[in-house]
């Protein structure tokens, strides 16, 4: 039997609502209005290609789309400049607050291609496609993930390693 | 090969990849490359992060944020055909519905008014279906139609919830409509049994866990004076039967037409 969007959108709204968690850089109401965005906007593609298949996989790249709209002013950003740091330590548990505190550090356009790439598995060619950018731009957007880890480094270092985060070397 | 070469044609790490020119590139490169292993020891640290995010479930007001913006959009998008069946199914049951309770309103409104006796608890209060039982003569969102299949696309559009309709020889489906119990967004759905009605409630409450049917014990202590109502619970969502039939015919219409899961 045919299934309704709004019965797919209940299977995958625990799953949309972490995602914008993340994006959001763990702002509920930010991550609530990030999700209707996402959930109404893919309603009406839905409507146009009802055979969207996965519908997980699908739904995503709505939401990375419907954040980059909404957040990020102008085109990605250049990569991080200066020269590059890499970020080094042994990390133990990452908290989700140190998580989210990583992730609002960085700007939308990466921020997207972060939890597309890393957190998603999304593969380097398709999460490219759904953000609208090339290849290299991607590549160049994934470069902030150093700097996200970087913060979760220094959050765990100021806590002495003592809370368990991650491990300064 | 450089680094971020290699780490692109190992992505994603754990997914097998056949073992290609490129691929037999990127794990020697690995294999030589410490900053590489460290990278992919941090990606895995920030993974598990993320999926510990797991059990985090969209809060009840955010589902309704999301499903009422659904329904607008559907409303929209069905704006020419939807606008004569669901406005003119709303009269019609309003009415239906109206003078089939009218006469007993009256006597139900004072029999729950002289309720006496300890409350079971707050979320299984049959009071509070009583209560709204008896305001239906206004209401909010509504859909007339004997199918069951309709209903349930309603439950999952309105509450995000998967819920079906009791399935009961002889009690015939009659539509279902959005319901306000003490604050909780709920549905009501809409029986007919041997000419009497009767009405299905289901209020989403998370944390709310497996309760078998019972009869509320504040109306077994006083028969006769308010609709029957009976009362259990299936994983987060509270049910309840409120309606013109006897206690006991009730009990076994709850107790043979729903489902615990």
């Amino acid at each position: 039997m045919p299934r309704t969007f709004e019965e797919l959108a209940a299977e995958e709204m625990d799953a949309l609502y972490q995602g914008a968690l993340f994006l959001c850089g763990g702002n509920p109401r930010a991550a609530e209005i990030v999700l209707v965005d996402t959930l109404t906007l893919a309603f009406r593609d839905h409507e146009r290609e009802p055979d969207a298949p996965p519908i997980q996989h699908w739904l995503e790249g709505r939401m990375v789309r419907a954040f980059v709209r909404r957040t990020a002013s102008g085109p990605p950003p250049l990569p991080p400049s200066g020269p590059r740091n890499r970020p080094s330590g042994r990390v133990g548990r990452i908290g989700t607050e140190t998580l989210f505190k990583a992730a609002a550090a960085v700007p939308p356009w990466p921020r997207a291609a972060i939890w597309l790439v890393l957190l998603r598995r999304w593969g380097y060619q398709e999460a490219a496609a759904v953000l609208g950018v090339a290849r290299d731009v991607l590549r160049d957007l994934l470069r902030y993930r150093d700097h996200m880890m970087s913060i979760v480094l220094r959050s765990s270092g100021r806590r002495n390693g003592t809370h368990g985060d991650a491990v300064p070397t | 090969m450089d680094c971020l070469e290699a780490r692109e044609g190992l992505w994603p790490p754990e997914r097998p990849k056949l073992a290609g020119d490129a691929v037999l590139k990127a794990r020697r490169h690995l294999e030589e490359c410490a900053a590489c292993r460290e990278f992919f020891l941090q990606d895995r640290a920030l993974l598990e992060a993320y999926e510990s995010l797991r059990g985090t479930r969209a809060p009840l007001e955010v589902r309704e944020r999301v499903f009422d913006a659904l329904a607008e959009a559907r409303r929209i998008a069905d704006a020419p055909h939807a606008r004569g069946t669901r406005r003119g199914g709303r009269m019609r049951t309003r009415l239906g519905w109206s003078l089939a309770v009218a006469a007993g309103l009256a006597m139900v409104a004072l029999g729950v008014m002289r309720m006496a006796g300890p409350d079971i608890s707050s979320s299984t209060d049959a009071g509070m279906f009583v209560e709204d039982y008896l305001r239906r003569a206004v209401g909010e969102d509504h859909l007339t139609t004997s199918n069951p299949s309709e209903v349930s696309r309603f439950l999952v559009r309105e509450l995000g919830m998967s819920l079906t309709p009791l399935h009961v020889d002889g009690l015939e489906l009659e539509g279902v409509e959005i319901c306000l119990l003490e604050g909780r967004r709920g549905a009501m759905i809409m029986y007919r049994k041997n000419g009497r009605s009767v009405a299905h409630y289901l209020v989403p409450k998370e944390g709310t866990r497996i309760r078998l049917p019972v009869l509320s014990p504040r109306l077994l202590n006083r028969p006769g004076t308010s609709p029957g109502v009976v009362t259990w619970a299936s994983p987060s969502v509270e049910q309840a039967l409120v309606g013109e039939l006897s206690p006991p015919q009730l009990l076994q219409l709850a107790i043979s037409g729903s489902t615990l899961e």
